[in-house]
């Protein structure tokens, strides 16, 4: 099975900036159909070959790309999709958090509200 | 009959930084913005029935617009045809592109497009569309059922008008069918149309010049208000800082963003809420990266604003000048770190108009999303381009590349009027640092 952060890269270098997002977007019932809820998607998580084929038809669908053969030569024969604990992960999305850096550190607090 | 069409132009309200014809707030936008928000719109339609979303909310808008318009004293005598005339004459003018609505009756009938921005603006971006989807003119399908229904004095819901044909996908103009709407069907019955918000809960304000800038904001806004932008009388469009633009309807961006987010939700939940925020916000940071990019390196920009600009802090300052003409109430540079930090103040916003006065006063989420990606847009295209010292072709590896810039500037904190009930919405951007 495929990682989420593998497919990811290759989807946002080969299709365009936030083309992961996008596929997502599209995809998100059949995400849930196998367990995953948006905010357990995290980098880790492991992509059936059945998600794999819908993720490459939704990008042939937005940006006419298909995605490589290869992440399918790649994928093992346990199908199983397995949802993370969602207690143990951070969402996957790039939610902007709390910034270490000092600029941000003086603010009001609302960081959780940040889009 | 000129001095009627040049009422409907509207005027620009320096007290607000909003264009108001007929009581509709209008706002300059690309067709980058346009389609891309679309695109992500369309993203949910295998589970969500969105479709009807993109050509309710124009219909709502222009009915209420010219239902207005066509009741005031002075244009109560136009005759009908006169009325498809001004109809006509406003689409172009907005560059919205050609209608013909000489076959129109009160009982519908065929519309013929020659040229129309959505569907020249999605071909442009994104290549011919399969003709298996449907066209792509959905904008241009409401206000064609809204402005007939106007027209006739119809009540708002009577019409609702189809697509046949689409520019998008080759054919050689986009049509449309007019015809009564069923309204007999429950779920029909859910989607009732209710009328424009027109200038929702607008805020007065004054623009206020920096006194750390040698960029004169009035000047500009003063100057760039004045020009004389409008469709071309043979296409339509207004082809303008390298890009399609239009005197688009602040309100339909905020109909169709927030309907589609309630839908969404209602469908699916509160989980996937903040992609769909995400993606809303991508949509004005692809508007502010092509817009404010184009304009940044036009014959206007350079006449005008660079002679003003002494360092790259000036480039911001003069393209948030620029932004308080184009309709999106006041936007005013709080704080300003070279490369680090821009903090934005904005008041009176169209989306906060609009979501306070349609909607309600709560959200889960930050709303002006336009606004937030609009803010980075500046950010990135002054810090994370060579534009401010040459000239950059604005094309997909260009913005691909700036995307994955590890300085890429993002949203960082955004205190919304809405969410937060403050008096104006406050953006603070700055590079995620992994």
């Amino acid at each position: 099975m495929q990682e989420v952060a593998t497919v990811k890269s290759w989807i946002n270098i080969n299709a365009s900036p936030f083309a992961w997002q996008r596929i997502l977007f599209k995809l998100l019932p059949e995400f849930k159909k196998e367990g995953f809820f948006f905010h357990t998607i995290t980098d880790d998580s492991k992509l059936s070959p059945t998600l794999l084929e819908k993720i490459s038809e939704a990008l042939f669908d937005a940006y006419k790309i298909e995605l490589s053969t290869d992440f399918f030569k790649k994928s093992t024969k346990d199908n199983t999709i397995i949802a993370e604990d969602e207690s143990e992960q951070e969402s996957e999305s790039n939610v902007a958090k709390d910034d270490d850096s000092d600029i941000f550190k003086n603010e009001s607090d609302n960081s959780d509200d940040l889009v | 009959m000129q001095q009627t069409l040049q009422l409907l132009r509207g005027k620009y309200q320096y007290d607000r930084n909003a264009y108001i014809a007929a009581g509709e707030p209008m706002i300059f936008h690309c067709h980058h913005y346009n389609v891309y928000l679309q695109a992500v719109i369309e993203d949910t339609s295998s589970y969500l029935n969105v479709y009807p979303l993109l050509s309710d909310s124009s219909q709502e808008i222009a009915h209420t617009q010219f239902s207005k318009f066509f009741q005031e004293e002075d244009n109560k005598n136009l005759s009908i045809e006169e009325k498809k005339y001004i109809c006509q004459d406003y689409f172009r003018f907005c560059g919205f592109g050609i209608i013909d609505l000489s076959q129109l009756t009160k009982e519908g009938g065929q519309v013929v497009s020659p040229s129309e921005h959505y569907g020249i603006g999605w071909k442009t971006k994104f290549g011919r569309r399969e003709k298996n989807k449907k066209g792509v003119a959905f904008f241009a399908a409401g206000y064609i059922a809204g402005a007939a229904e106007a027209i006739f004095d119809l009540p708002l819901g009577t019409l609702v008008t189809e697509q046949k044909e689409c520019i998008s996908q080759g054919d050689a103009k986009s049509s449309f069918e007019v015809s009564v709407r069923k309204n007999n069907t429950e779920e029909e019955d859910e989607n009732d149309l209710v009328p424009s918000p027109q200038e929702g809960k607008y805020q007065t304000y004054q623009l206020n010049q920096p006194s750390h800038t040698t960029v004169d904001y009035d000047g500009i806004r003063q100057a760039l208000t004045n020009m004389d932008l409008q469709g071309d009388s043979q296409t339509g469009l207004i082809d303008a800082f390298g890009v399609l633009l239009t005197r688009m309807y602040a309100n339909y961006y905020c109909l169709i963003s927030y309907k589609l987010l309630r839908l969404f939700e209602a469908e699916m939940g509160s989980d996937g809420l903040p992609l769909a925020a995400q993606l809303l916000t991508e949509a004005g940071h692809v508007c502010a990266y092509n817009t404010f990019g184009g304009v940044m390196q036009s014959t206007e920009w350079n006449a005008m604003i660079k002679p003003m600009i002494q360092n790259k802090e000036d480039w911001a300052h003069g393209i948030t000048a620029v932004v308080n003409a184009f309709g999106w109430g006041f936007w005013e540079i709080e704080e300003l770190k070279a490369n680090q930090k821009l903090k934005m103040k904005v008041v009176s916003g169209y989306e906060p108009n609009n979501y306070l006065a349609h909607f309600d006063n709560h959200t889960e989420l930050p709303i002006s999303f336009l606004a937030s990606g609009g803010v980075a847009g500046i950010m990135n295209l002054v810090y994370n381009t060579s534009l401010t010292e040459e000239f950059i072709t604005l094309d997909e590896n260009e913005y691909k590349r700036l995307v994955q810039n590890p300085s890429f500037f993002q949203t960082q904190k955004h205190i919304c009027r809405v969410k937060e009930h403050s008096q104006f919405d406050q953006i603070t951007v700055g590079t995620i640092r992994s």
